[in-house]
């Protein structure tokens, strides 16, 4: 074992590159898991995609962060690693399942990309138009990538976030009343269709809110959506589900958005996260 | 697509404001009309939008169904369905020239198109084009139909005993213009309470679920209902 170590170091150093980024714990074993222990036909509706997730394309888009958050940029050319997600600067293991949180330094409750958001433009100097800052969906992205690395860093994590802050409760319970807001030409609230377990909405299987294991794989982003051909945020899901209910799409980190996650993270709290997953 | 300097403004101190308030309330605060709480995220939900105009501003806006179902949590008591079912069914219009059976082959591509009201800056539908019932996303609609989904139940065979019996057309009519007329509190969207199907567009999909001829009632390829997929999740 230690000659092998020492064996590849000497590789590693010549070409240049440090050791491959590595979610916390291998999301094929985190959704096997969860697999052996409820029978859910969402968490087991694509035998495709369990088998092609070893392959995930979405590790790519992590191994990019990897490089993206380490490395010094923007205006003031620094790296991300003294950015504080929640658990102290640069301290990246735990720290995506217990977001959203309250920042005491910006007095708000945030996501991961808001949180992001926040530290390329204080820390790293990047004005808010700039392409770093302002695209967010894509995997070519700077923000697919770096969410991703992120977020690898709980994979196998209980979802955690913390209720604690006022604020904190505060967003979790607007989220709640947001989920269950009837409106629209569609009169659709979420909870119509994420309420129950293995309905479908035409070939989908829907995943239910109120079974932990099983939701948790529907909060687990970013994911690889086959369908897409793209790694994806929770920002994007947020943004997908308003556009499919035939509303207008909320503001990217708008409140709203951020209760959502708040609520939807809460209902998944105790079961492991699956980062990155591969979704259809 | 989402700018950063719109996201900024929103989450600025007005919003902060608001949720330290509502922090402080309880959920009974129950005053005329919304509560505490209630307001409170409803100014969330305005800023979080931005500047919509039009039928985008519109749809955000709740009617007192779906004020209501919202705060039963789509499980309205005794009293309360009784409340909607009155108030939905006397919101039903009728066509002009009666009730009669339209196009059944209309209807089967009307009951499976899912086009239609997508609003925004990416990919709008065209309001030009006709709206789609989209009924496949929440029903299968023929013996043989695997791409339908299961929220509803399967309306294969739905017009066997049924015909193009006048009754039985009306029933069907008000379940797809005003379902809450029928069901308070149903997941099935009020198609023409909603102004998303005309009442022509209605009754071509009527004739479709319920004419004999039509695939929907093909009895020689009725099979057993499919297994349901629903799996029951282990008790924890
Ligand atoms: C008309 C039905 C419908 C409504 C209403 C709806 N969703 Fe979904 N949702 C879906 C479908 C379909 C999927 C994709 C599931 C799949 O691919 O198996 C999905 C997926 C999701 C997922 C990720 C799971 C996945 O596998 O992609 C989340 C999280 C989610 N929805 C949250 C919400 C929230 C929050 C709302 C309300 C703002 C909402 N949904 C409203 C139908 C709906
Ligand atoms: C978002 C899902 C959804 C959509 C879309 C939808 N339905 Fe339904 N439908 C339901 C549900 C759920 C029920 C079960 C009863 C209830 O809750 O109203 C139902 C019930 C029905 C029934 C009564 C069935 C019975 O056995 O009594 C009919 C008929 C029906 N739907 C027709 C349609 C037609 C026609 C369309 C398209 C124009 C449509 N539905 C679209 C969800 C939907």
């Amino acid at each position: 074992m230690m000659k092998k170590v020492l064996l590849a170091l000497p590789v590693a150093l010549a070409i240049g590159v440090a050791a491959h980024a590595q979610p916390a714990k291998d999301p094929v074993l985190v959704l096997e898991a969860l697999i052996g222990k409820v029978d859910s036909a969402y968490l087991t509706q694509s035998e495709q995609n369990l088998m092609m997730m070893a392959d995930n394309p979405a590790l790519w888009t992590m191994e990019d962060g990897k490089a993206l958050f380490h490395t010094p940029r923007g205006p003031n050319n620094v790296s991300l690693e003294s950015c504080d997600f929640g658990k102290g600067p640069g301290v990246l293991a735990g720290a995506y399942t217990e977001l959203p949180r309250f920042f005491a330094d910006t007095g708000r409750v945030m996501d991961l990309e808001s949180r992001l958001v926040h530290c390329m433009m204080t820390l790293q100097g990047f004005p808010a138009d700039d392409p770093a800052v302002r695209v967010r969906d894509g995997s070519n992205s700077d923000h697919m990538k770096l969410q991703t690395y992120i977020a690898a860093q709980s994979s196998g994590m209980p979802w955690n976030p913390p209720m604690k802050h006022p604020l904190e409760k505060a967003m979790r319970d607007a989220g709640e009343y947001i989920f269950y807001r009837r409106s629209g030409t569609m009169d659709f609230n979420c909870a119509t269709c994420h309420t129950q377990t293995g309905k479908r909405v035409r070939a989908s299987v829907l995943p239910n809110s109120s079974i932990p294991e099983e939701w948790t794989k529907a909060v687990s982003w970013p994911a690889f959506r086959v369908g897409h051909d793209h790694v994806r945020s929770s920002q994007h899901r947020v943004r997908e589900c308003y556009w499919q209910m035939r509303h207008a799409v909320p503001i990217g980190g708008s409140d709203a958005t951020i209760a959502l996650i708040s609520y939807w993270t809460d209902l998944a709290r105790g079961q492991p996260a699956i980062l990155p997953d591969m979704k259809r | 697509m989402c700018p950063a300097s719109v996201a900024e403004r929103a989450l600025g101190a007005a919003a902060l404001v608001l949720l330290i308030m509502l922090a402080g309330f309880s959920a009974t605060t129950q005053a005329r009309g919304l509560s505490a709480l209630e307001r409170q995220v409803e100014a969330v939900i305005r800023d979080s939008w931005g500047d919509l105009s039009g039928q985008e501003a519109r749809r955000l806006v709740q009617d007192d169904t779906q004020l209501d179902c919202s705060r039963a949590r789509n499980q309205p008591g005794p009293a309360l369905s009784e409340e909607i079912l009155s108030r939905e069914r006397a919101r039903i219009r009728y066509p002009e020239g009666g009730l009669r059976p339209g196009d059944p082959v209309m209807g089967a591509e009307l009951a499976r198109s899912g086009y239609g009201g997508r609003v925004g800056a990416r990919r709008p539908d065209d309001p030009g084009r006709a709206n789609g019932g989209n009924c496949q996303a929440c029903h299968m609609l023929e013996p043989r139909d695997d791409a339908g989904g299961t929220l509803g139940p399967s309306l294969a065979g739905y017009g066997i005993g049924r015909g193009l019996d006048p009754e039985a057309l009306r029933h069907l009519y008000e379940r797809i213009y005003n379902p809450q007329s029928q069901m308070p509190c149903s997941a099935m969207p009020r198609f023409g309470h909603n102004g998303f199907l005309t009442p022509e567009q209605i009754l071509d999909i009527a004739a479709y679920l319920l004419h004999p001829d039509s695939p929907v009632n093909r009895t020689e390829t009725l099979r057993e209902a499919p297994a349901d997929p629903v799996r029951p999740v282990a008790p924890r």
